[in-house]
């Protein structure tokens, strides 16, 4: 009787610390998880410097918000491109590898202009003095960035 | 405007599918999430068909279908109320079959419940924000979805040589992509009335939020603890790879909520019964087919998940669950075939994976992949950057929750994550892909397809070892 009672007893305390250790594993995970949360989102905003990105997008018109995230450089060439060939025509860029996010972050902003290899106009970027056969210069934002037309 | 359309649209489908139910049982929360992520699916489906009719995307085709719905629902609300006024007079009752959730439920709302929403809140109210500072400009947003939606928009629909088209002057835009995502911005362009890549984005931290609001209804209903949904929703909200996927434009997270869905409420349907339930879950698996192409393998595990509990309960009056197995696979098979069949007369073909790729040849070189497939999958494991604690939260669920999570219905959802761990591996594995550059560019990207199911999974384990307990 004195034995299953100091048994009952055992159990009846064991439960009790079972349940304390629970609540203090789930709290503490739940601790850990928010600090590594919390970290994780104020890395981005500090040490990677998106906060002040965001000051300035924030502030920033659909335009600015193009050049900010494509690159000054790279959307006002996007831009002058636009803006000096047709809009039905070929073209194919210089200086952009194929598989980068510039060109197709190109490809996306000019289209119905479409790249293909064998194109009308090439679209130079950051590379001066390029030339290629049978092209003649077209026009150019600076000595790097320029377009060439097939003669 | 747009949005709130769209969740209007989806809203009608919702009461459509409830028919004389009337979505009793379903909180407002629910109803929300689930609006809009019908909303949108159901736009995406609905351009190809009015292209297939020789029709312009304006926005009054666009919404004139809806219209006759929402005649419809008119007309069922109608007579449900007289059903109801009837009934009452008969037997003195209001004739509600549902009851409302909140009736059932906790009344006080504690600190931790008031925290656990703010965090939440804060998580979401952040992606919005981020999302809506920059333009379309991630690497597949751009190359794939945002170029389609583009060229849709600027077509006036979908043209007849669109797929042709891409094939042969779009490199790396994936003419054989199902198009949910650029329909959908399309909508969004349609709508506005004109071209703006910033505002469009939109659509995806909604898409998140209209998750988790879903996510934390079905977790509540079934749980029937605010505290424990939550909990769950907390953990799911904040995981890093989560929430940055629903600012940046790809498709990846939609083809989780929509799979997610799809399981949820058939798992609800599993204990409740209730054709909505399995009329919410097909639908979802369709959306899911329409978002990307690993979506149709992820509704294959839907149905296979459905089969698996056909036959376990073989035993009870089986013909009850046969039929709608059958009608459910059946929906589930004609979609797939009419999209590979389609495909296939477009001559459009995935160059990563396709059924041809399934040999005894490349299934001997595959196998030498497998090192390679198994560090990328600890590499997720203890990738803290992007998944915090949630893969290792699992296994220590598995570890300790062994018995539940092969316990009752729970065992159907934990099946679905062992079919997802199989038929991806064997993706990787029959792949023609270099196996290195495979596994960088999507292994993290395609654990988001079932980061949803494991936490809901999560939760199913830890309340179910509490109603054993208790």
């Amino acid at each position: 009787m004195a034995a299953s009672e100091v048994k009952n007893r055992h159990r009846h305390h064991f439960s009790i610390l079972r349940k304390h250790a629970e609540k203090w594993f789930l709290t503490l995970f739940f601790l850990i998880w928010c600090i590594l949360w919390l970290n994780f989102v104020a890395r981005d905003l500090y040490r990677k410097g998106l906060l002040d990105e965001y000051k300035v997008l924030a502030k920033g018109d659909y335009e600015e918000k193009h050049a900010i995230t494509y690159g000054e450089r790279f959307y006002e060439f996007l831009k002058f491109v636009k803006n000096n060939v047709p809009e039905e025509t070929f073209y194919d860029f210089a200086g952009l590898d194929d598989v980068s996010l510039d060109s197709r972050r190109g490809v996306y902003y000019l289209y119905p202009r479409t790249k293909i290899k064998h194109p009308i106009y090439v679209l130079v970027y950051e590379k001066p003095g390029y030339t290629k056969d049978g092209f003649a210069h077209y026009a150019a934002l600076d000595n790097g960035r320029f377009i060439l037309k097939r003669r | 405007m747009c949005l709130l359309v769209t969740a209007l649209i989806g809203w009608n489908i919702l009461y459509f599918v409830s028919g004389r139910k009337e979505l009793a049982g379903f909180s407002f929360l629910e109803q929300a999430g689930l609006s809009y992520l019908f909303g949108a699916g159901a736009i995406a489906i609905q351009m190809p068909v009015m292209s297939f009719f020789g029709m312009g995307y304006t926005r009054f085709n666009m919404l004139l279908p809806w219209v006759f719905l929402a005649g419809i629902n008119v007309l069922i609300a109608v007579l449900n109320k007289k059903r109801r006024r009837q009934l009452s007079g008969n037997f003195g009752t209001s004739g509600d079959s549902g009851t409302p959730q909140s009736l059932t439920l906790e009344k006080t709302i504690g600190k931790w419940d008031v925290t656990l929403f703010f965090l939440i809140a804060f998580q979401a109210a952040y992606n919005i924000f981020r999302a809506l500072m920059r333009p379309i400009e991630s690497y597949d947003a751009v190359a794939i979805h945002g170029l389609k939606a583009k060229m849709i928009y600027f077509a006036g629909g979908l043209s007849e040589n669109f797929f042709g088209n891409i094939s042969s002057f779009f490199q790396g835009a994936h003419p054989d992509y199902p198009l949910l995502i650029p329909l959908l911005e399309n909508w969004v362009y349609v709508f506005l009335g004109r071209f703006n890549d910033i505002l469009v984005k939109s659509i995806f931290p909604l898409f998140y939020l209209s998750f988790v609001l879903v996510f934390y209804a079905v977790l509540k209903r079934i749980t029937r603890s605010r505290s424990t949904a939550l909990l769950f929703t907390f953990l799911l909200a904040t995981v890093k790879q989560f929430s940055d996927y629903s600012t940046i434009g790809y498709a990846d997270l939609q083809t989780g909520i929509y799979f997610a869905l799809g399981l949820f409420y058939l798992y609800l349907w599993f204990r409740e019964k209730g054709a909505r339930f399995l009329a919410i879950s097909l639908i979802s698996n369709i959306f899911c087919l329409w978002t990307k192409n690993e979506g149709m393998l992820l509704a294959v595990i839907s149905v296979f998940v459905f089969l698996f509990y056909v036959l376990a309960n073989m035993t009870k009056s089986e013909s009850r669950r046969i039929l709608p197995f059958l009608l459910y696979a059946g929906a589930i098979a004609c979609v797939i075939l009419a999209w590979t069949g389609f495909k296939e007369r477009c001559g459009l073909v995935n160059e990563n994976f396709n059924l041809m790729m399934i040999s005894a040849g490349n299934l001997k070189t595959g196998l030498g992949k497998v090192p390679a497939i198994l560090y990328e999958y600890q590499k997720q494991f203890f990738g803290f950057k992007k998944w915090n604690m949630i893969w290792i939260l699992c296994f220590l669920v598995f570890l300790t929750g062994f018995k539940t999570a092969f316990s009752k219905n729970i065992k159907f959802i934990t099946a679905a994550l062992f079919l997802f761990v199989m038929g991806y591996s064997a993706v990787y594995i029959f792949s023609a892909v270099d196996i290195k550059f495979f596994l960088h560019s999507t292994g993290s990207r395609f654990l988001l397809h079932i980061l949803p199911v494991a936490v809901f999974w999560m939760a199913l384990v830890v309340h179910g070892k509490k109603i054993i307990k208790e």
